[in-house]
């Protein structure tokens, strides 16, 4: 806690050495978060900079209601959500403009991403675990994956989304059994 | 007993068990780099901000020349469509332009 309170000091005073120490800490936090929600690595990578960039232009008015890792832990999730949003009005943006072209061709491609830390032998299991994790909606998708792909406690990621401990229980049930309908239907397709 | 979709449902759901952290890139650098380190380390715009509203400035210059030249040749387009029109009209009035007779005198002077 001391060290926490000596860091965040040293960030408020601008002090490059904490900063040093900050970025040494949390980017692998900071950049595993990012990738479990945006599924790419150059976007985990970008975003995790800009965690970092708005911690360090931020930090004065941290107010130490909630810990740091906390903070950032919101602050990442929030950019992520942000960063999906972005794709996916970008995405519906080429849709409707591979309608108008002549060509036919599809100018955007499903995604079959799977976490790198996932183990091997269940990658294949995973590819289709994630592309129903991205139809939850957007509260379930936080939960779910800071619970289990982040293995935060409930306490932790009530924290993190600012809610109860037993509406994240109820975030994390509602999601699994959505998960499972979606997965029924994925099933339905493969098979 | 649970069915065979059950089952890969189940399996499916539980892939993401132990799931361990991938190797971050290392981003010291290019934070620090996004940082301005001319001597301090500030919050306010860097050069590279002010170009940007320059750009922002430019940009709805260039749209509102866009819409004058739009509308004006609009209007252009316009004026020359009522003034064909008008043209029309009037060869009608006249008998001209229906072709109805093949004698091009009757056409222009009428029986």
């Amino acid at each position: 806690m001391a060290d926490e309170e000596g860091l965040i000091q040293g960030l408020k005073d601008q002090q490059p050495i904490a900063l040093k120490n900050f970025l040494e800490q949390y980017q692998e936090r900071v950049y595993n978060t990012a990738l479990s929600f945006v599924k790419d690595v150059s976007d985990a990578e970008e975003l995790a900079q800009d965690v970092f960039l708005t911690v360090w232009n931020s930090i004065s008015g941290f107010k130490g209601e909630s810990s740091l890792s906390t903070w950032v832990y919101r602050i990442t999730v929030s950019k992520s959500l942000d960063l999906i949003r972005s794709k996916q009005r970008k995405k519906r943006f080429a849709f409707l403009t591979s309608l108008t072209t002549i060509r036919n061709e599809i100018k955007h491609h499903p995604v079959n991403w799977v976490h790198p830390g996932i183990l091997q032998e269940n990658k294949e299991k995973a590819a289709y675990l994630f592309r129903a994790i991205d139809q939850l909606p957007d509260n379930q998708k936080i939960a779910f994956t800071l619970s289990k792909l982040e293995q935060l406690s409930q306490k932790e990621i009530a924290e993190v989304m600012q809610i109860k401990e037993g509406a994240v229980e109820s975030l994390i049930q509602r999601a699994k059994q959505n998960l499972r309908k979606y997965l029924e239907g994925i099933y339905d397709e493969i098979k | 007993m649970q069915s065979e979709k059950q089952k890969w449902v189940e399996d499916v759901l539980s892939s993401a068990e132990g799931v361990v952290r991938a190797n971050a890139p290392d981003i010291t650098d290019a934070v620090l780099s996004r940082i301005d380190t001319a001597g301090q380390y500030n919050i306010a715009p860097s050069s590279g901000d002010n170009s940007m509203i320059w750009r922002i400035a430019a940009s709805v210059v260039f749209l509102l020349l866009l819409n004058v030249v739009t509308i004006y040749s609009y209007q252009s387009n316009m004026k020359r469509s009522m003034q064909a029109l008008e043209v029309r009209a009037a060869a009608s009035e006249f008998g001209l332009g229906q072709n109805t007779s093949s004698d091009p005198a009757a056409a222009i002077f009428g029986n």
